[in-house]
């Protein structure tokens, strides 16, 4: 598949120099991180992209384009301006403060965080839905078969979607609402799951 | 004796006299005024929807009613008061000619009150992005975004927000109109007068493309660096200006309207 993808149109605050300058006003840096946080969700929706690395270069994405194209969101080579990794930090701690972004895992935070431009539980519901709709409920589905399986008919929301965010939101949602179980096999790995 | 009662008669007479043209003068004006109110009542009647669409047309129907000091939008309340009351101006027209003066008076009433209301909202919006100063032609582009992508393709002018302005500054001080470079920039900052050096700090944003430097400061109109330091501590304290520490060796102050032109 090589569908041609449109570039995401930036608002014009991205082109505004400032904006890559962390504010000493507080009431103006509350302005800007809130620009920030909606540049990025939007930006992620796009192109959708689930996870990013602290330097704002994303992680993964469901759309079969290669991640190399899509360099860090805090770098602006139009007007020569880029994030600094100070304000990069903050605007990413105040993500996760909105809840719209979780470290991939908290004890290292280095390796980026999941965003959530879909929440886990709309994510979730998604999931289910699929699972519910297809007569599947009760039958051991591979992780594989649930995101990118050509055969099955995957909805395009689920499709591709990265298999250790799948497992999050297996784990964090469904496990939680008693919704789903988790089979592991001998070698303590996931062998798969049971949406009930 | 006789010529005493002789006077105060005459001077009797002469006061009764005077009071009667006074009030004669008095009932007259009284009455013409009446008359041409009536008149102008009528006409916002027959002509309401162009009122309300025609800015133009609008404009000179303002300053007619204002030459004779009634404020247009009183007179406006005044006959939506008196179309709820039983409709005295219209009684001998027909169902289907109220119902259209019904409908063109409450349309040109409603404009005014809710383009007050889209401008409060507007400047809440944009408060922390700008500080608080906001330049009608901003604003207007603004208004028109919003309602365009409501599928509604609004017409405003910025004598329509100044008029609108009007009744706000009723409610208390809070917005302002100031004039920066021959344009109309609408304060709604609880800050104090903006200072004459903080106005050419915005004049010299403007002929540089968005932003002000030190250097430029001292080019442009010699000041030293104290007195540059001090201005624009003080506007970026009051959120007037962003920071941007990335140009080539030089910090630039940019004024955030930039955004939006």
């Amino acid at each position: 598949m090589s569908d041609p993808i449109l570039q995401f149109e930036f608002p014009k605050i991205y082109s505004f120099p400032p904006f890559y300058t962390q504010q000493p006003n507080t009431t103006v840096l509350n302005q800007q991180l809130d620009s920030w946080v909606s540049i990025i969700l939007h930006y992620c929706e796009y192109y959708r992209i689930t996870s990013l690395s602290i330097e704002g270069i994303p992680k993964h994405s469901q759309l079969e384009v290669p991640l190399s194209s899509l360099s860090s969101i805090f770098i602006n080579k139009t007007i020569n301006r880029q994030v600094n990794s100070d304000f990069q930090k903050l605007i990413v701690k105040h993500l996760i403060h909105n809840k719209k972004a979780e470290f991939i895992n908290p004890k290292k935070p280095e390796l980026g965080v999941y965003i959530y431009w879909r929440s886990l539980v709309d994510w979730g519901d998604l999931l289910y839905q699929y699972v519910d709709d297809t007569g599947q409920k009760g039958t051991v589905l591979t992780i594989y078969e649930l995101t990118k399986s050509e055969e099955t008919t995957v909805p395009q929301d689920l499709h591709n979607l990265d298999e250790t965010f799948l497992v999050k939101i297996i784990k964090d949602y469904l496990i939680k609402q008693g919704k789903a179980q988790l089979l592991i096999d001998e070698n303590n790995e996931i062998g798969g799951v049971k949406i009930v | 004796m006789n010529h005493s009662n002789t006077t105060n008669t005459d001077r009797d007479a002469y006061l009764q006299l005077g009071k009667s043209l006074n009030e004669q003068h008095s009932n007259q004006l009284s009455t013409q005024l009446q008359v041409f109110q009536s008149a102008l009542i009528n006409f916002a009647n027959d002509h309401g929807d162009e009122i309300s669409s025609n800015l133009e047309f609008k404009n000179k129907f303002t300053q007619i009613v204002q030459s004779i000091g009634i404020d247009p939008l009183d007179l406006l309340l005044y006959t939506s008061q008196n179309d709820r009351n039983g409709g005295t101006s219209n009684s001998n027209s027909s169902s289907n000619s109220s119902s259209n003066y019904k409908r063109s008076n409450v349309v040109a009433t409603n404009f005014g009150v809710a383009l007050a209301v889209k401008i409060i909202e507007i400047c809440q919006q944009t408060r922390d992005l700008n500080g608080g100063l906001i330049s009608l032609k901003e604003l207007i582009s603004t208004l028109q975004n919003s309602c365009e992508t409501e599928g509604i393709s609004l017409v405003v002018s910025e004598k329509d927000i100044e008029s609108s302005l009007n009744n706000l500054n009723t409610l208390g001080k809070g917005y302002e109109i100031l004039i920066i470079n021959g344009k109309k920039w609408l304060k709604f900052s609880s800050t104090e007068n903006l200072s004459n050096d903080q106005l050419k700090i915005y004049e010299l944003c403007e002929f540089m493309g968005g932003y002000v430097t030190y250097r430029l400061l001292r080019d442009n109109y010699g000041w030293d660096k104290v007195r540059c330091k001090t201005v624009i501590d003080e506007m970026i304290m009051n959120g007037f200006l962003w920071v941007d520490s990335q140009d080539n060796g030089e910090w630039q102050y940019w004024e955030p309207s930039w955004i939006s032109n």
